[in-house]
């Protein structure tokens, strides 16, 4: 592992190792594995409704309000985001056509002229403040207001001109508007269907709402007058609907799938990926996101960062990926996941497997017999993965307490911080700002385990104040490779979201944030 | 027998109030958190959390909570799901009509199926028949449901593809696709129980058949299907009703697994998740809802015990 020795880096030097970066960016591109007759450019057919099984109920359409993994399924169709992004995960145009930095601490945005919401009412600058605002304001108690710490005001210049004012540079902000957080509702239709409003969302998206019938479906219909046109000039979307269905049960949705009772199921068990290739199409995103596991830094035993070390170093991440998940991930060296535009190929860490030296860091940290209560979710995959985990250590002297718990209490325990070492995942996000900084940097989003480095904040910080690419690139693997010496957290694998489709549905694809973009779906008859 | 009627509905006020409470205190002691379970890990900040569990009342002390809850209760408001914002009552009145269906198709099954093949096998006792009928409802009973579910869902929609697997469908909508939809959840569940009330059945006959009164039948010169049929049969059914009223009781609260695997949207269903969700105020409306169901079938069996058999009263 190459450790860092840096204790600060000047713009010169950044300069110069960010080119050598640059480099090693076009190593870096992520996967993305277009469905066939995509790519061949084959002709798109109009109509058929798409009918897709989801693991639960989204909590509904509301941009300000929680969500999950199947709300952005969902609010996609219904919305669009004021950016987007690429395979490569750059940021790209979407309701703002184009944008200037005036400064650090500055945004202009232009939007797309002429863009209408499903009522009607014509998407402009107002809307577009109207949804920062409503997600900012503390009565709303939006989760994503944390998200957006760092905007301290949205104007409306002209009505297709949008000035935002930071409170300190954030290269990573603009990300955060291609999520949940920068999808526009229609500030008309919020104030007529008030609190009923998840019943009838209205966005600028490819489709229009239908109708939700709880615990049964959502559907949606093609809008007719969707802004984007596909590349030959013809309307968008060209499926008339999506029916989305909650189907919990893993096994019952894939046979959904092969009998054809629907045509996308957004998860299979890792049993079933050969069946669904044979039968019908596999997708995998590029992985994003991680398992592993938090250990709380700031208490004994895991104050000592020879110890979280050690439990790195016991770990047989290969055996764990080829054993239990048969292949369809893989092993985890830092927190930059291949999809990121920052991920370094070249970088490993406690890579092969080394219990002697795990055995020599615990006997040097006088914790040689070391016990700890280990908490993990009381579902597949984690709980093999945890039997794996307390042999492997176990093969160091370590003495791991397995305790499952269920989601809601593990992540109970996690927030409130009653934990020794912790196990769960985490989706990941498009910038680095977002997926590592919240890890890593003191006081954290997502920084359970209270890690705290203050060369780590600096860099975390330097990253933030600088939209150059390559420059940001460089400073995140400087960052990746403290964090992986410290090991605040033990990274096992990545994960890449897999969807099983009909092998009649063309042009779909699978982001590296597990959204679906349906807009150039069409059904082959 | 109003006065028994009227004493046993003021009880189960009383009941359906101490398990209220009950179920209040329980799930604001177990570990869980409504908010964190509906955000996730989705770099969330403490105070927005917090502010989150403000608005929901959450942060108020337990007893104001409870009292709170029953004041609306008591107002025919069952609050609002922490989840979707959707009343209780409109979620709950959304998630019955499937489960009472689910029930009574199910029970239909038991029934039809129960009932012959223990007198089947009565009439047959001791041989091959009733060997077999035995041995069957015994497999009826130790059979997983689960696992009778995906063997059927393998057999009839991967296999054969006679069936849909999963969903839902109202028959006020589509009778043909309903029934459809309802056949192997209704016969997973059905011939789970068709199995423990054939067995009950059977013994329930077999000591009729060898009281005084049956001998006195015959000899006045009564068809043996008169006996079994008018005699044997409704004294049996006696013992059988109670066995069939807390069968039913169970299913009307929610079959948990069979609602899953056929993605059903039942009461069972909305138990489950709403429990691994937290969301406290859906949780109250199923137990609240379970609660009144097991009473009224209770009193209703107690009821029914009065026309099988004249010799009970009620004081």
């Amino acid at each position: 592992m190459d450790m860092a020795s840096t204790t600060g880096i000047t713009r010169r030097s950044l300069l110069k190792r960010s080119l050598m970066t640059a480099a090693g960016l076009s190593v870096a591109a992520p996967i993305h594995q277009p469905v066939p007759g995509y790519a061949a450019g084959a002709p798109a057919v109009k109509g058929g409704t798409l009918r897709v099984a989801i693991d639960s109920e989204p909590l509904g359409p509301d941009p300000a309000r929680p969500f999950s993994r199947v709300d952005r399924y969902v609010d996609l169709t219904i919305y669009d985001t004021l950016f987007t992004f690429d395979e490569k995960l750059r940021i790209q145009p979407s309701l703002v056509a184009r944008w200037e930095t005036p400064s650090a601490t500055e945004y202009l945005w232009h939007l797309q002229p002429g863009v209408r919401f499903h009522d009607g009412t014509p998407f402009d600058a107002s809307a577009v403040k109207f949804n920062i605002d409503r997600i900012q304001d503390p009565k709303n108690n939006s989760p994503s207001r944390s998200l957006l710490s760092t905007v301290a005001g949205v104007d409306v210049v002209n009505p297709t001109t949008v000035h935002v004012k930071l409170t300190q540079p954030n290269a990573g902000l603009l990300s955060v508007f291609a999520d949940i957080p920068g999808l526009m509702a229609s500030p008309a239709a919020m104030a007529k269907s008030g609190s009923d409003y998840l019943n009838h969302p209205i966005g600028t998206g490819p489709f229009v709402f239908g109708e939700w019938v709880r615990d049964e479906h959502l559907s949606v219909k093609r809008s007719p007058s969707y802004w984007r046109r596909d590349p030959q000039g013809a309307a968008l979307p060209y499926l008339d609907g999506v029916m989305f269905r909650a189907i919990p049960d893993m096994q019952a949705k894939l046979t959904a799938l092969l009998t054809r009772q629907v045509d996308v199921i957004d998860s299979m068990p890792v049993t079933a990926v050969a069946t669904v290739k044979q039968q019908a199409q596999y997708v995998q995103a590029p992985p994003l996101g991680y398992v592993f596991f938090f250990m709380k830094v700031d208490q004994p035993p895991f104050n000592d960062a020879r110890v979280r070390q050690a439990l790195c170093w016991a770990i047989d991440r290969p055996a764990i990926v080829q054993t239990i998940l048969r292949g369809t991930a893989t092993v985890a060296q830092g927190p930059l996941p291949p999809a990121s535009w920052a991920y370094d190929p070249r970088f490993t860490a406690y890579t092969p497997r080394d219990v002697g030296k795990a055995r020599q860091l615990l006997n040097a940290a006088g914790a040689s017999t070391l016990n700890f209560s280990f908490l993990y979710p009381s579902e597949e995959p984690f709980t093999s993965v945890a039997q794996v985990l307390k042999s492997n250590w176990a093969e160091a002297g370590v003495t791991a307490n397995l305790q499952q718990q269920d989601f809601s209490t593990l992540l109970q325990n996690m927030y409130a911080g009653k934990f020794a070492a912790l196990m769960i995942d985490y989706s990941g996000r498009i910038d680095p700002d977002v997926s590592v900084g919240s890890f890593f940097a003191t006081g954290g989003l997502n920084n359970a385990g209270k890690y705290s480095n203050p060369q780590v904040d600096r860099l975390l910080a330097q990253a933030r104040s600088t939209s150059v690419t390559t420059e940001r690139a460089f400073l995140y693997r400087e960052v990746q490779r403290i964090v992986m010496h410290d090991a605040p957290i033990g990274l096992i694998y990545y994960t890449a979201l897999s969807n099983g489709i009909a092998k009649s549905v063309r042009g779909y694809q699978l982001m590296a944030d597990g959204t679906i973009r349906l807009t150039n779906v069409w059904l082959q008859r | 027998m109003l006065r028994y009627v009227a004493a046993r509905l003021a009880a189960m006020v009383l009941v359906m109030l101490l398990v209220s409470a009950c179920v209040f205190v329980l799930m604001r002691v177990l570990p869980g958190d409504p908010v964190v379970a509906m955000v996730g890990m989705m770099d969330v900040s403490a105070s927005t959390l917090a502010g989150m569990r403000h608005s929901l009342g959450l942060d108020r002390p337990l007893p104001v909570q409870f009292v709170v809850w029953l004041g609306n209760v008591a107002h025919g408001n069952l609050g609002v799901s922490i989840r979707s914002r959707e009343p209780v009552t409109g979620v709950l009145l959304s998630h019955v009509p499937v489960t009472l269906e689910l029930a009574a198709l199910s029970l239909a099954v038991a029934v039809m199926v129960a009932i012959p093949f223990a007198m089947l096998a009565v009439r047959h006792h001791g041989r091959w028949l009733d060997r077999m009928l035995t041995a069957g409802s015994l497999v009826g009973v130790s059979f997983p449901g689960f696992v009778l579910a995906l063997g059927l869902i393998y057999l009839m929609s991967l296999r054969l593809r006679w069936l849909p697997p999963t969903g839902y469908v109202s028959p006020v909508d589509d009778l043909a696709d309903n029934l459809k939809l309802m056949i192997m959840p209704t016969l997973t569940l059905g011939l789970t129980s068709a199995g423990l009330l054939t067995r009950l059945l059977r013994g329930q006959l077999l000591e009729e058949i060898s009281h005084g009164y049956v001998r006195t039948a015959r000899a006045k010169g009564a068809t043996e299907r008169a006996i079994m049929v008018s005699h044997v049969l409704r004294n049996a059914l006696v013992p059988f009703t109670t066995v069939l009223g807390n069968e039913a009781g169970v299913l009307l609260s929610g079959a948990v697994i069979t609602e899953t695997i056929f993605a059903l949207p039942g009461v069972g269903r909305l138990a489950v998740e709403n429990v691994l969700n937290r969301d406290l105020p859906v949780i109250q409306g199923v137990v609240l809802w379970s609660a009144l169901l097991y009473l009224s079938i209770n009193l209703a069996v107690d009821l029914i015990y009065g026309v099988l058999d004249p010799r009970v009263r009620y004081g």
